[in-house]
Order: C-alpha cells, then structure tokens, then sequence
C-alpha cells in the first residue's frame, strides 16, 4: 500500500492547462527562489534531487481522485473488458480515471470509467484598439472545473523537505497562479494537504505519475515520449523529451535535467519518475 | 533581472454593474429561436462572470489612453517612455514605428515595451506586464475572474433572473438594411467578487504603481466594460472590502498573524486618498 502525501489545489478560477510535475517543479523552485533567495533554492533542488519526488497533476472531485491511465492497461483493454467494444471505447476516451478504477487498471483487471470534473473551454478576449477603438476577438484555452473538482499532485520524500519547501511554495503559488495566463487569475488555487493510498499489486514493473528521463533506456517497457519546453524567468527553455505520465517502466528512478539558460542560477528539469507498482502484460516483458 | 520579492497586496471587493453588462461569448452563434449573442458563462454553473482577462484589459487600455495624452509630462519621469512619441503606428503600418502605440495584436494597436530594460522603466509595462520576442517582462498584477456574489447566486437558485436579452436594430452599413438582434446582458445591480494581486518587487515603485492601478479603476469606472459602452452598457462600480498585504515572511513560515490589512473604504477614490494607508502596511515607518 503506498501511502502518499497530497496537495489538493482548490481552484479560484480556471487553469491554462493540467501542470505535469515538470512544470509543477519549475514553479515550486521558483516560488522557493521567491521566498528564500537564492542558496537556499540549490539546497533544495540539491535535497529534492535526492530524497523526493512528486507527481503531475491529475483532477479530483470532492474525495474522489483521479489518476492517468496506465498504458499496460491501454495495451490489454481487449483482455480487460473481454471484448466489449463499447465499453473499451468508452475507457479509451479518457486520460484519466478514479483512483479505484486505477487500482484494478494496474492490476489488469475490468475497471469502471467515470466523467471528468472538468470541462477544456475556449474563453475569448477581446482587444480594443486604443486609437480607433476597433475590436478583435481571440480565444485562450482554459480548463475548467465543477464545483468541488480542481487538481492535485504526491509528495514522496522527506517531511522536513515538504514542510520546508513545498509547503510554503504552495502557499506563495497559490496567490502567484501556476501555468499560462496567470495575469489573468489563471491557475490561482487554495491549497490543501490531505493524503492519498494506492492500493499497488506485488508487480515487478511500474506505472509513472510523472514525466521522466530515464537513466537507462533499457528500462522502458510501454511508453508515450513528449517533447516538453515552457519558460523560466522570461527566457525559452529548450525542448527535452519526456516519457509521460502513465507510462510503463522498469525500476528507473529518471533524473534531473540541469539547463543553462544564461541566468545567473541554473534551470532544472524534473524528470524524476513517480513509480506506482503494476502488473505488466507478459509479452510486453 | 533585478526583480526581488517582498510580498503581495490583495484588493478584495465586488464589482457592481450599474447598467446592464454585456461580455460576449463566442464566435458567432445564431442558434435559431435563440440569443444573437449571449454573455460568457461558466460552462459547468450557467453563471454569467466577468473574465480577468477583460477587466484586466480594460484597466490596461484606459491606463495607456492616459499614458499616451500625458506622454510629454512623464517622460522625465520614466525613462523608458523617452524613445516614445505620442499616437499609433496603425497609419505605419510598422510594428515598432516610434510611436507609444506600438504592437499589433490581432489587427489593433496596443503598447508593449519590447525589452526588459524598457518595461522595467514603462509605469505600463511595469504594472501591467509585457512580452517581447524573447524576453518578457511578467506583469505585477493578476485580476482574477470574478463571479457573482453569494448574493446573487441566492437570487438565481431562487429564480430570478440574471440575465436579460435585449432587442437591438442594427444598421447594415452597406445595405442600410436594418437587422434585429437580441444581446444578452447581465441585469444592472448584480454583483461579483472582484480580486486583484500586486506582487511588490520593489519598494520606491510601489506607492507609484498602486495609485496607476486604482487610476485605472477610477478611470474604468467613468468609461465602462464589455461591450456597447457607447450605448449605456457596462457602467460599473467597486466596492473596496479588503486590503490585505501578506509579505514574503507570511509564505516563509505559514503565520497568518503576518498578513497586515487596512480598514475597509468605500470607493477606489476613498482609497486613493488614503494610499499611505496601504503604503505603511508595506514599508514600515523608517523600512
Ligand atoms: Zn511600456
């Protein structure tokens, strides 16, 4: 049973997209840079490296958590649902499923799929044109929750290292917003400490909750790579390909990117894997 | 890269529309039968709300309007304004012609700072932010959306209506044709929670950025927001509740006991008469 910690972050609003834990951790070294200059921000990033890691972020509904959909699973559905097309579709349509439903994905065994307690929405803008007043619309894409639905990610490592760090950079992300748009309230959130348990089967392979970079390519078994960028401090960060989220791993802890960007402190990427214990499919092995 | 942090300024309060409020919603929707052209709303409530995005940007545009007439007289003051010359490089045709008006955005001229260096020393770009091709200068101040009050969310379970479609005849310019539609509107009187953050980076600009921002909220007050404003629409109103300072030791050690506020005003003005009240909670006597 692992047993984890949880940060809930109940939304003021909407979010430009679902932060995976490489842009969860860009944001946390940020805000810890915010609060405690400088060393003390290496010496995170020096602890963090070492003893934590945390997951992307996935959606909740009140206590109901959701999780990525593992792609053992995705491999097996055939086996899993015995053929029953409509009920393979439907689970094939969602990036996401309740934690007990990924409990029995992991497993390999018939699970049931539920609605998303959010909704991907077009929200316009309108631009005046401060001479003429002429307008012109545009549209942002937002993610939008229900009521009592938001987002929340793990916390593995330490407690001194999430009380610290973590902790403290939530509270500043919280009032900051996380992701794109946040001058328009974008990502703005409360958050939440609570914990979370997955039930995990005595597999000898792993499901990842978070982007990595494996150590050894060798240990990849089922997996979906993506080239992931973003901004740090105003400069472009290079693109670097990431195994995503759900997929299938050997034991491979994944490792920190260091990047230059010509700041006067280094930029690092997570890409750290959060394994979850699964059952993988023997021929995939 | 010069940005330090001491902490962040939340204004808290409501907007009140004074007159009926029209922000648009989409493309172009005829449903038959239905609205021409309804107001946004949360896709999973129903309740109509006003973007931060647009509140954000009108505060933004009045600010620059203000800018640009009073180009002259500011210029000794920021030196980022030196390389500006009043009006809009819409006639140029060129991005970056020399005149304040300067970017082009989907078809209309805006001003943004093109480099870090110019943004830090822009009293726009400074408060309200700007990106350039590679660098950007992040904006000190988020606007959240804000959504209706506990108030009118009441009122709606209750029944009432929030909302109303009014008949317009627009005038086909070319064909002089005239051509009935129905705008939704948010009903004048309804409130929202309005939230509005200023990051303080730096401690000789704040009293200066706060007075542009509550300038623009004074300033917004007197034109109006979302669309038909020409027409009565959109004349709103704040109501200020809370002014709360949380500094950097707040997000430091977790202690709410940190977080200083002022007493509640009611108008923008009130506020902006008081400033040093707010001023004080950030740089303590002597700080
Ligand atoms: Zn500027």
């Amino acid at each position: 049973m692992g047993k984890y910690l949880a940060i809930k972050m109940i939304p003021k609003g909407p979010i430009r997209e679902i932060p995976k834990a490489t842009t969860l951790f860009g944001a946390i070294a940020n805000a810890v840079r915010e609060i405690y200059g400088s060393d003390e921000t290496e010496k995170f990033i020096r602890e963090f490296s070492e003893k934590a890691k945390i997951s992307s972020a996935f959606p909740y509904l009140g206590e109901e958590y959701f999780l990525p959909f593992p792609l053992n699973a995705e491999a097996s559905l055939y086996e899993i649902f015995k053929g029953d097309i409509s009920k393979i579709k439907e689970a094939r349509e969602k990036p996401y499923i309740p934690l007990d439903a990924f409990e029995k994905a992991i497993r390999l065994q018939e699970f049931t799929v539920k609605d998303l307690p959010y909704k991907k929405v077009e929200i316009p803008k309108v631009s005046l044109d401060r001479v003429s007043q002429d307008s012109s619309i545009y549209f942002w894409d937002a993610v939008v929750f229900k009521e009592n639905g938001g987002l929340y990610f793990l916390y593995d490592g330490p407690k001194d290292i999430f009380e610290k760090y973590i902790v403290p950079a939530m509270n500043f992300l919280g009032d900051h917003g996380i992701g794109g748009k946040r001058t328009w309230g974008y990502g703005l959130f409360v958050p939440e400490i609570t914990e979370v348990y997955i039930d995990e089967p005595q597999g000898n392979a792993f499901v990842t909750l978070s982007p990595m970079y494996p150590r050894n390519e060798n240990s990849l078994i089922l997996w979906k790579v993506e080239k992931i960028g973003g901004w740090s401090w105003g400069r472009r960060k290079p693109k670097v390909p990431m195994v995503l989220e759900g997929s299938v791993i050997r034991d491979d802890p994944g490792k920190m990117i260091e990047l230059d960007l010509g700041l006067p402190f280094k930029v690092y990427v997570n890409g750290k894997a959060f394994p979850v214990r699964t059952e993988a499919p023997g021929d995939a092995l | 890269m010069n940005r330090e942090f001491y902490g962040k300024v939340i204004i808290e309060g409501e907007i009140e529309a004074l007159t009926g409020l029209h922000i648009g919603a989409q493309r172009d929707t005829s449903e038959i039968g239905g609205i021409d052209n309804p107001v946004i709303k949360d896709p999973h409530t129903g309740l109509p709300y006003i973007p931060g995005s647009s509140l954000k940007g009108r505060l933004r545009s009045l600010f620059e309007i203000y800018v640009n007439s009073k180009l002259d007289e500011l210029k000794d003051q920021y030196k980022g304004l030196k390389n500006y010359m009043k009006g809009s490089c819409r006639e140029i045709g060129k991005e970056n012609c020399g005149r304040f008006f300067n970017r082009e955005l989907h078809n209309v001229w805006i001003h943004v700072c093109n480099t870090y260096e110019e943004a830090r020393n822009c009293p726009v770009c400074r408060l309200f932010g700007a990106s350039g091709k590679e660098s950007n200068f992040p904006s000190r101040v988020i606007v959240r959306d804000a959504f209706l009050t506990e108030e009118w969310k009441e009122k709606w379970r209750k029944g009432e209506e929030i909302t109303e479609a009014k008949m317009e005849v627009g005038i086909d310019r070319i064909t002089s044709q005239a051509n009935p539609r129905t705008t939704e509107r948010v009903v004048a009187g309804a409130k929202f929670n309005f939230e509005i953050i200023y990051t303080v980076e730096d401690l000789n600009e704040v009293e200066d950025d706060l007075r542009h921002l509550l300038m623009s909220m004074l300033l917004l007050e007197d034109s109006y927001l979302g669309g038909s404003g020409s027409r009565g629409y959109g004349k709103v109103k704040f109501h200020i509740k809370r002014i709360a300072f949380k500094p950097r030791e707040f997000y430091e050690t977790g202690d709410e006991g940190k977080i200083k506020s002022t007493k509640q005003y009611k108008s923008v003005q009130e506020l902006l008469n008081n400033i040093n009240d707010v001023v004080s909670l950030i740089k303590p006597q002597g700080g």
